[in-house]
């Protein structure tokens, strides 16, 4: 919230869908209601929550490092992404939110060892999820905690999960693996029968094109737009749509001004090494505009004549969707994700119709209703 | 018409400290460098409207060869508090690019009372 504290609605009143919003936990023993042991125990003793060991932020304002630094000086209430009031009065009622899309900052499936203290933290964190979060206001969406590197047993948690109906979608955090290899996807066919989203996300433990680390943040930070793109090329060229068709993927944080390019790049390549991949029956580029959306976070400073022209080599309006990225150090102000001078038909496709299509809903709350 | 408005007494802010000032014709950031200058700046950065007050008012560091670090420990520069973006109160300028800059405003201390035009 940008304006001073008595102000209680934003003048930019454009309704909203947000696509990438992270809910925070205080500490991990929150889960300790949903785990058995020995996990019960064990939690008290992790430190993978919030904890990059690659590297310290340089503003030292992560999300994780405000938590952490708001604990220590004793605070319990009123923290950042952690308060839900706060984040309501600050967030949800201040803009004309109509729907937004937990999307957590709970990485276990970055996790390598003691797999089944993964899959139990999973498990716990999307029971702490509902009843934390998602029950606490119907313009909520929520996206599923599973563990990647089992893919049988996120498959068990997907099946589990999917039918609350607030959960739109699984979150698969990027790390240094290749999502579209074959032995994911039972995640895949989980979501299909599920009627799930796909939504990948930035985590603590992505991997550069030259390997997992680079020698500063900004370096590393810097490449996140390259890990998406080679995320994209594995789940196309791997077959994920063709072998399930209903599948739809949302990428966030890794922007979206490189499509153009990364369209043409993959068309040109079908063309001259399909053999290689004769179970890919369309072009990319079709492929991507059918079942693929980015959020528009992080903003890159476009002109509205610019945005036109990225639009136009991609050859559809339809692929960004608005996403804060809220509480995080680097989110957007909702009237400064997208240029000024838009017609409003193009912001309002871009702020909430590209998403309501995406994930099949309505604009419509119940105050709209009412 | 710029007029001069007493904000209050020369001792209302320590050194390295600020305060959003919202009592007068426009909100204003009155800040105190290290060495005790009061300066005056608009309070929210250009680049996304988020307030200036929620952020931290340090030294900033130089341009310096790869691989050091060379601070400066003046307080005389505001750190947006989302995305980091750096605003010499001195100027209003940005740390590092021409063309962005926050409006200043003519901060002097009379009398013992710190006077900000507007």
């Amino acid at each position: 919230m940008t304006q001073a504290s008595h102000t209680t609605k934003s003048s930019f009143t454009q309704p909203l869908f947000d696509c990438d919003v992270h809910e925070l936990m205080l500490d991990a023993t929150q889960l300790r209601p949903w785990l058995k042991q020995p996990w019960r125990d064990w939690v008290g003793h992790w430190t993978g929550l919030y904890r990059s060991p690659l590297y310290v932020h340089p503003l030292l304002s992560s999300a994780g490092q405000e938590v952490a630094n708001s604990v220590a000086a004793g605070a319990s209430s009123g923290i950042r992404g952690v308060d839900f009031e706060r984040f309501r009065e600050e967030h949800l009622d201040y803009y004309n939110i109509r729907h937004a899309v937990l999307t957590g900052f709970f990485y276990v499936g970055v996790m390598r060892s003691q797999p089944e203290f993964s899959i139990a933290l999973a498990s716990a964190y999307n029971d702490w999820l509902v009843e934390h979060w998602l029950s606490k206001d119907p313009r909520l969406l929520g996206s599923i905690t599973i563990t990647p590197q089992e893919p049988e047993a996120a498959a068990r948690e997907i099946d589990r999960m999917g039918k609350h109906p607030q959960m739109v979608q699984i979150l698969l955090p990027l790390t240094d693996v290749a999502y579209g290899e074959p032995r994911y996807h039972p995640i895949y066919a989980a979501c299909e029968r599920n009627d799930l989203r796909v939504a990948f996300h930035q985590s603590h433990w992505t991997a550069t094109p030259v390997g997992l680390t680079m020698r500063r943040n900004i370096e590393w930070h810097s490449s996140f737009s390259l890990a998406f793109m080679a995320q994209l090329i594995s789940v196309i060229f791997e077959g994920v749509m063709d072998k399930y068709p209903r599948l739809r993927f949302i990428m966030l944080e890794g922007g979206y001004t490189w499509l153009p390019h990364m369209l043409r790049r993959l068309d040109q390549h079908y063309k001259e090494l399909r053999v290689e991949v004769p179970w890919v029956k369309r072009l990319p580029s079709e492929t991507i505009r059918e079942h693929f959306r980015f959020g528009s976070h992080p903003t890159e400073g476009l002109s509205a004549r610019e945005l036109a022209m990225v639009f136009d080599l991609c050859g559809s309006e339809d692929l960004v969707c608005f996403a804060s990225d809220y509480p995080h150090w680097d989110g957007d102000e909702p009237a400064f994700a997208f240029p000024s001078g838009l017609p409003p038909e193009l912001l309002n496709k871009l702020m909430l119709t590209n998403a309501l299509d995406f994930y099949g809903l309505s604009g419509e709350t119940d105050a709209d209703r009412a | 018409m710029p007029t001069e408005h007493d904000v209050g007494p020369e001792d209302m802010l320590k050194a390295g400290r600020m305060r959003l000032l919202t009592d007068l014709r426009r909100p204003v950031l009155l800040v105190r460098s290290a060495s005790g200058t009061y300066y005056a700046v608009h309070p929210l950065c250009p680049h996304q409207g988020v307030n200036l007050s929620g952020g931290r008012l340090s030294g900033h560091f130089l341009p310096s060869e790869v691989g050091e670090y060379v601070y400066e420990d003046t307080a005389e520069v505001v750190r947006c508090p989302r995305h980091g973006y750096e605003f010499d109160v001195r100027t209003g300028r940005s740390c590092f690019l021409s063309d962005l800059r926050i409006k200043s405003f003519p901060t002097r201390v009379v009398s013992g009372r710190v006077m900000v035009e507007l």
